[in-house]
């Protein structure tokens, strides 16, 4: 079979013209899931414009607009979303994309709540209500996307419930802000496998997969990071940082094969190493710019060092691809 | 995907000839485009402190630096030239790979600072940039080099546009989205995509940078970079309408033409160049392109907020504006494909 790959490699031979290269990718690409692509991505668009167009209009806080007006619009936008999606069908795309809109919307009335009636009330009380206000819709129009705009607006509520109320209260030290929205989003990632496993077949698309899952190595790995260089003291950071990444290395690698998600564990494992061994041989040759011999022998180390990680990676990544089975 | 007889038959292909071509470099799967670009970055990472290392060299060997950035350049240039011949001869060794690709992309970058400094001047640094890059590719020493070393030449590009105060840079920059995409389009015998992947970045990037730099006392301009994109979006819906015959599929393009004018005209020119490689992902097939577009689109999309050249309200029409012309072309398409279901 020609795959892109393999036109690549009959076009480096010079078997197919460059006139006619675009005729013969045409032929070889996948033309049903570029035209479900299409579709989704102009529906995303629009639907992205047109809500960041309301939000823009609110977050003006436009004066001469009475505050009834301002709710009227919202609700009415509200309700139309909302018998809109009922209308097109829940998990329809039209329905999807309304219920995604009615969420959005959600979040602007409570924002104006807030403007006009000069509540008070922390920004996290206003994105925990938001949080769970929204849930229903998101289980109901059963669209991935909608999963990840609930997903960022959680986060959005951890982050600040750790920010305004944790940290405040001594429950979370300042440098382990990121712990909590990473540990959200980690569950996150174990009930995806879950209800995937279990038939939720509109979580199957692999970039929910490995959008979480990056999302939660980097708040993770910029914990991590900080400690190591000794930017703070926190050892939890690094703890959850080491578990996460034999947790996905494992899980990927045995339960449920993925071979890109493997790629992120190794890569941010790789950084770690990377990061690990520089401040090693800082701590044992003492690297220190007012003696240069020094600082040229423990350079010249840390570029072995860094030469030995990404060498490993790239002999351990095939190896590994070689064991997970075809297509993973 | 399609077999091997069929395609060639459809090109007027030797099948022996393609079939012993694909044998003969078929080695295992292909490395996929996220690990070569998690070894680009480890690669990067290593030449950074590869640059380190010479810098405190020089400091060990020079009491006084004058006359120092020729010896950079030439250290520059004996490292670059050593990471070449080093990846001529290895054959399938890791680690020998990964230190001649850092060693080449740290000597690229010692030689175009070293002359850049020995002239005063960044044209002359961007130039050896420009001029090591083609060495990479005359030599085909490998894809990930080639977009370390093309990265930093066209990165040098922008560097040199800004600094320079050059009038009209985004309008300049432009053209550099007209050469990524022809080479992604036409793509010559020899393997190029890491530098036109690089050329692609470079309008986006050249706005993101411009964006972040507030006190520009130049005019970026922008306008002409909207009418480069608008006519690279009607050559790939040309491609795309050469390839139907439907009239209703016809008539969804000239609708999805008809919006992209549209949404070209209306936003900042980064958002437009984000749009083209949207287009193009498309054309080609590509999910690194899709992905790198939507990324750029997210960043656009975000960055927009803190325009200050127009207010919150004019934005907010501007944006729920384009939306609804993006919404009616999806409805164009969700109708098409609605009623086909139906008949």
């Amino acid at each position: 079979m020609i795959g892109p790959s393999e036109l690549a490699t009959l076009r480096r031979a010079g078997l197919i013209p460059p006139a006619r290269y675009l005729q013969a990718v045409h032929q070889v690409r996948d033309e049903a899931a570029w035209a479900r692509w299409a579709g989704r991505a102009l529906l995303a668009t629009g639907v992205a414009h047109l809500l960041a167009g309301i939000l823009f209009f609110f977050a003006y806080n436009w004066a001469d607009m009475p505050a009834m007006a301002k709710f009227a619009v919202i609700d009415a936008g509200l309700l139309i979303c909302v018998f809109g999606a009922w209308l097109a069908g829940f998990d329809r795309p039209a329905g999807q994309a309304l219920l995604i809109g009615a969420s959005v919307l959600t979040g602007v009335l409570l924002a104006v709540i807030g403007q006009v009636f000069q509540t008070g009330a922390d920004a996290f009380e206003l994105f925990l209500v938001w949080t769970v206000l929204i849930l229903p819709w998101t289980l109901a129009s059963r669209s991935a996307a909608h999963w990840l705009v609930w997903l960022v607006v959680a986060c959005t509520a951890t982050s600040l419930v750790t920010g305004q109320a944790l940290v405040p209260m001594d429950l979370v030290q300042p440098e382990e802000v990121a712990l909590p929205p990473a540990i959200l989003l980690a569950v996150a990632a174990v009930i995806r496998e879950i209800a995937v496993a279990r038939g939720a077949a509109w979580l199957a698309p692999e970039w929910t997969r490995q959008i979480v899952l990056f999302a939660v190595l980097a708040a993770l790995y910029g914990t991590a990071f900080g400690h190591i260089f000794d930017w703070h003291d926190s050892v939890l950071g690094t703890a959850l940082f080491v578990l996460a990444i034999a947790a996905a290395g494992l899980g990927y690698m045995r339960v449920v094969p993925s071979f890109p998600a493997i790629t992120q564990a190794t890569g941010f494992a790789g950084l770690f190493a990377m990061a690990v061994g520089v401040r090693l041989i800082d701590a044992v040759i003492d690297i220190d710019f007012d003696d240069l011999g020094r600082s040229l022998f423990g350079i010249g180390v840390v570029v072995l060092w860094l030469v030995a990680v990404t060498g490993t990676v790239a002999i351990v990544l095939p190896a590994i691809r070689q064991r997970l089975p075809e297509g993973r | 995907m399609a077999g091997v007889q069929e395609f060639c038959a459809d090109f007027g292909i030797d099948p022996q000839a393609a079939t012993a071509v694909l044998e003969q470099t078929h080695d295992g799967p292909d490395t996929p485009w996220y690990v070569r670009a998690l070894l680009a970055i480890g690669a990067w990472v290593t030449a950074i402190a590869i640059v380190a290392f010479f810098l405190v060299l020089m400091g060990l060997v020079f009491d006084d630096f004058d006359g120092a950035e020729f010896i950079l350049a030439g250290l520059g240039l004996l490292c670059f030239a050593g990471g070449i011949a080093m990846l001529a001869t290895v054959s399938g060794g890791a680690f020998r790979a990964s230190f001649a690709t850092a060693l080449a992309a740290a000597g690229s970058a010692m030689a175009a600072a070293g002359v850049g400094l020995a002239a005063e001047s960044i044209w002359f640094a961007t130039v050896t940039s420009i001029g090591l890059s083609a060495v990479v590719i005359a030599r085909a020493t490998g894809i990930i080099l080639q977009l370390l070393v093309s990265g930093l030449a066209v990165a040098l590009v922008a560097v040199t546009l800004i600094t320079e105060e050059v009038p009209y840079f985004l309008d300049v920059a432009s053209v550099f989205l007209v050469a990524g995409v022809v080479l992604w389009c036409r793509p010559p015998r020899i393997d190029l995509q890491a530098t036109a992947f690089a050329l692609l970045l470079m309008p986006p990037i050249l706005a993101i940078v411009a964006g972040l730099a507030s006190r520009l006392d130049i005019i970026p301009g922008g306008w002409a970079a909207r009418a480069v994109h608008i006519a690279l979006f009607g050559w790939l819906v040309s491609v795309l309408w050469r390839r139907t015959v439907e009239p209703r599929v016809r008539m969804e393009l000239a609708a999805f033409a008809a919006a992209a004018v549209a949404v070209c005209l209306l936003l900042p020119p980064g958002g437009s160049a984000a749009l083209v490689i949207l287009t193009l992902a498309f054309v080609l097939g590509s999910w690194p392109l899709a992905l790198l577009g939507t990324l750029l689109q997210a960043y656009f999309f975000w960055r927009f907020y803190y325009d200050l050249q127009i207010t919150l309200l004019n934005k907010s029409f501007l944006l729920a504006g384009v939306g609804l012309v993006v919404l009616a072309c999806w409805w164009l398409v969700a109708g098409r494909k609605s009623g086909k279901a139906a008949s």
